[in-house]
């Protein structure tokens, strides 16, 4: 009790071993154990895996009661990533999923870990036509330092029984002190939210247009319109999305504030990073809804299924 | 040495040298009555790959008078020459030049023929005399179970370590009980006696081997279509991977596995003496003037090397020129410096192995100066100099032996002649330069 008091009260940059003897401390009660079933939805934990360690370096990773969040953050260290966190509903994945926190009052347990480290992991979830996957383990683990460790159950087409892949994925715990620098990102508050059919034409679109122009701004109409404007010396080039489905304001609304609504919204953002984005995308969905929030920022949301969401924000950047 | 062959072997030839390549910097081409074979050895001689062609592959083979012959060429023309093998309809290998070239005739579809001259290193050649059908151990399975395996892991692992019970196979990234770092991702893929085609492992043993030269080797099974062969012993000893197919081709790769005090590899690696041995073939009996103990020194020698420490050699050179020093020294120089060859060889890449070769040189048993590349050496002819072979080293467990010394003939004129002393050491400066300012790091 007297060490978290301590620690409670100690800075974040009290010296290691006092944070490593908590974390060891802690470890003891902490308890995380899931386990995936479904081979589809194992397939898209591994792309959900797999888009963030092409976007960042290290992720953390929030496990909650009922959910788990990832969420990568790297817009302080380089320019490029943008923030990117995924919600996942945890019944729906893991049939089996228990976690305890480090203390019962807690809510949270808190992981940082390498993303490539997570990928490469899961690699062998994607195997599919080859070999089978039976189910694939999530474990909290103690060795020489704490670890998540991925325990997968393959079937290979050569043998007929399963043999077992365990990748124990070195993981930093994070106390509950310095939870303030790793809480979930709110999902800002944006005036319209429209649906994008293409992913795929997005993605090429915003590729080349990275050469033209290193701002790039959206307009959005409620009329169901999106422009997307990239202007250099030479040329202004616009592309325009229309018929597009009207997520917010509501439809049924728009009759009482249609006029007092803005016709067009925008803003504009840094096309490296909503490349960055667009391109880190490793999952099969092709709809994405983009939200614009008046020169403040780009909220872009990806609904992998009902209750896996993948969000992102590119900021504001001035033209 | 002459020697022709179809298409679709020729491929798989190419094959071979695409494998070997990603092992050594230089390919060991050995023909005699049996077949062809090919060999090569990597860098830190931790590995020997020998992949032999039975005569039955070629459409003619034609040996030398002498019945047998070797060749040691750079790997990078080879790999020039075979890279695009698809058009090839038929392959002709030549010794030419008097012995200093190997011709590739390769003659392709559309009546194209493309020629090359390879140009021949030197006569040195390899062989271990390593018991390799000792191994307690022996399992077998397909190309895809390992390739599988392989991929478990990243393809910048450097060493992976396999445990075998008696029922079981684990092949992890890491060793039990070993202090890694905390970034480091531990992984294990575990699999049943079952899964392999013949499985026997007599007690639990857990060896540790580089894995860059397995998957060279795998590659190469891949091509082959075959299963391989794994047989160990137990940590220390050699690791042999086996591959045969149809009794036509016959693969062979000698690892060295870490010892169980070692950590890993990279480590405390320590590179083997090579031991050179000058042994006489016909032609240079007939004008030998070796004297007839020497030959007996050097045979014993060789049949003396056991396996027991990672520290003896594994692998003994067989020097095979023909020409005898005293009478046609300096005809040598000539054929040591590296001629240019019709690929194009990079300048720096000769000069690379003409220094490996000088280093090696230093090393040599023989005391018949050997020129290398990077010296100029005038000879005294009429000088015999005696033989210094070096101290067998099961031994001295303890000790590595001193790089014997060069015998020095009387006009030998040499540069660079302060990288051969014990004493250089390149990084303190010498004592007779001024210290303008003190080190002022910190850490020291």
């Amino acid at each position: 009790m007297t060490i978290c008091e301590k620690l409670r009260n100690s800075s974040v940059t009290e010296c290691a071993a006092i944070k490593l003897c908590q974390s060891n401390w802690s470890l003891a009660a902490m308890k995380f154990r899931a386990k995936m079933l479904d081979v589809l939805y194992m397939r898209e934990f591994q792309a959900i895996a797999a888009t963030l360690a092409k976007l960042a370096k290290d992720c953390v990773m929030i496990v909650a009661q009922e959910r788990m969040h990832f969420i990568v953050n790297e817009e302080h260290c380089s320019t490029s990533s943008p923030l990117v966190w995924v919600s996942i509903a945890s019944k729906d994945y893991f049939p089996e999923y228990q976690m305890t926190p480090a203390r019962p009052e807690q809510e949270f347990i808190v992981l940082v870990m390498s993303a490539m480290h997570l990928s490469r992991s899961l690699a062998v979830l994607r195997s599919g036509s080859s070999s089978s996957v039976h189910s694939c383990k999530l474990n909290l683990k103690q060795i020489q330092f704490p670890c998540i460790s991925v325990i997968a159950s393959v079937v290979s087409p050569n043998s007929s029984e399963p043999r077992e892949v365990v990748h124990d994925v070195p993981v930093t715990v994070i106390p509950a002190s310095d939870w303030a620098s790793f809480m979930l990102p709110k999902v800002p508050n944006t005036q319209i939210v429209l649906g994008v059919p293409s992913l795929r034409l997005l993605r090429s679109l915003i590729d080349k247009l990275k050469n033209i122009s290193p701002s790039l701004i959206f307009h959005g109409s409620t009329a169901g319109e999106l422009n997307l404007v990239a202007e250099s010396e030479m040329a202004t080039i616009t592309t325009r999305f229309s018929r597009l489905l009207l997520h917010k304001p509501d439809q049924g609304q728009s009759g009482a504030g249609a006029e007092t609504s803005e016709p067009e919204i925008s803003c504009s953002v840094d096309t490296r990073k909503a490349s960055a984005f667009f391109n880190a995308l490793q999952l099969p969905n092709e709809e994405i809804m983009i939200g614009i929030d008046s020169e403040r920022c780009i909220c872009l949301q990806l609904d992998i299924r009902s209750n896996v969401v993948l969000h992102s924000i590119l900021p504001a950047v001035c033209v | 040495m002459k020697c022709t062959l179809e298409g679709g072997n020729a491929r798989v030839i190419a094959k071979a040298i695409q494998s070997l390549s990603k092992i050594g910097k230089e390919l060991f081409i050995e023909a005699d009555v049996h077949g062809l074979k090919m060999r090569s050895i990597n860098p830190t001689q931790s590995a020997v790959a020998s992949i032999s062609f039975s005569r039955c592959m070629f459409d003619t083979f034609q040996l030398p008078p002498s019945g047998d012959c070797f060749c040691k060429i750079a790997m990078k023309p080879c790999l020039g020459v075979f890279r695009n093998m698809k058009q090839v309809e038929y392959c002709e290998l030549s010794i030419v030049g008097n012995k200093t070239k190997l011709q590739v005739n390769l003659r392709c579809k559309l009546e194209t023929t493309k020629q090359a001259l390879i140009a021949i290193v030197d006569e040195l050649n390899i062989t271990s005399s390593v018991p390799t059908d000792q191994s307690p151990n022996s399992i077998r399975g397909d190309h895809k179970l390992f390739m599988e395996i392989s991929n478990s892991f990243n393809s910048s692992e450097e060493e992976l370590t396999l445990e075998a019970t008696p029922d079981s196979l684990s092949a992890k990234n890491y060793i039990e009980g070993a202090r890694v770092n905390d970034k480091f991702m531990r992984s294990q893929l575990k699999l049943k006696h079952s899964e392999f085609e013949h499985y026997q492992v007599a007690e639990g043993s857990v060896i540790t081997f580089c894995i860059k030269e397995f998957r060279a080797f795998l590659l190469f099974a891949e091509a082959l279509n075959a299963a391989m062969t794994l047989e160990f012993d137990d940590a220390g000893s050699p690791f042999f991977v086996k591959i045969k197919k149809h009794r036509d081709i016959e693969c062979l790769l000698i690892l060295s596995t870490l010892s169980p005090e070692d950590v890993s590899f990279s480590e405390d690696y320590r590179p083997r003496d090579i031991t050179v041995c000058n042994t006489t073939n016909a032609s240079q009996k007939r004008k030998s003037s070796t004297p007839g103990p020497e030959i007996q020194q050097k045979r014993r020698l060789a049949e003396d090397t056991t396996l027991s420490e990672l520290d003896t050699s594994l692998f003994q050179f067989r020097d095979r020129r023909t020409e005898v020093p005293s009478e046609v020294a300096s005809v040598q120089p000539a054929r040591m410096l590296a001629d240019g060859d019709t690929m194009d060889l990079v300048d720096e890449e000769a000069e690379e192995e003409a220094m490996l070769l000088a280093v090696s040189d230093a090393v040599e048993a023989s005391q018949i100066p050997r020129p290398s590349s990077t010296e100029v050496c005038f000879f005294n002819t009429e000088d015999a100099p005696p033989t210094l072979l070096p101290e067998d080293n099961n031994e001295e467990d303890e000790s590595i032996p001193q790089s014997p010394e060069r015998e020095r003939g009387l006009r030998v004129r040499t540069i660079f002649s302060r990288c051969f002393q014990n004493t250089y050491v390149p990084r303190e400066p010498s004592p007779n330069s001024q210290v303008y300012a003190p080190n002022s790091d910190t850490e020291d």
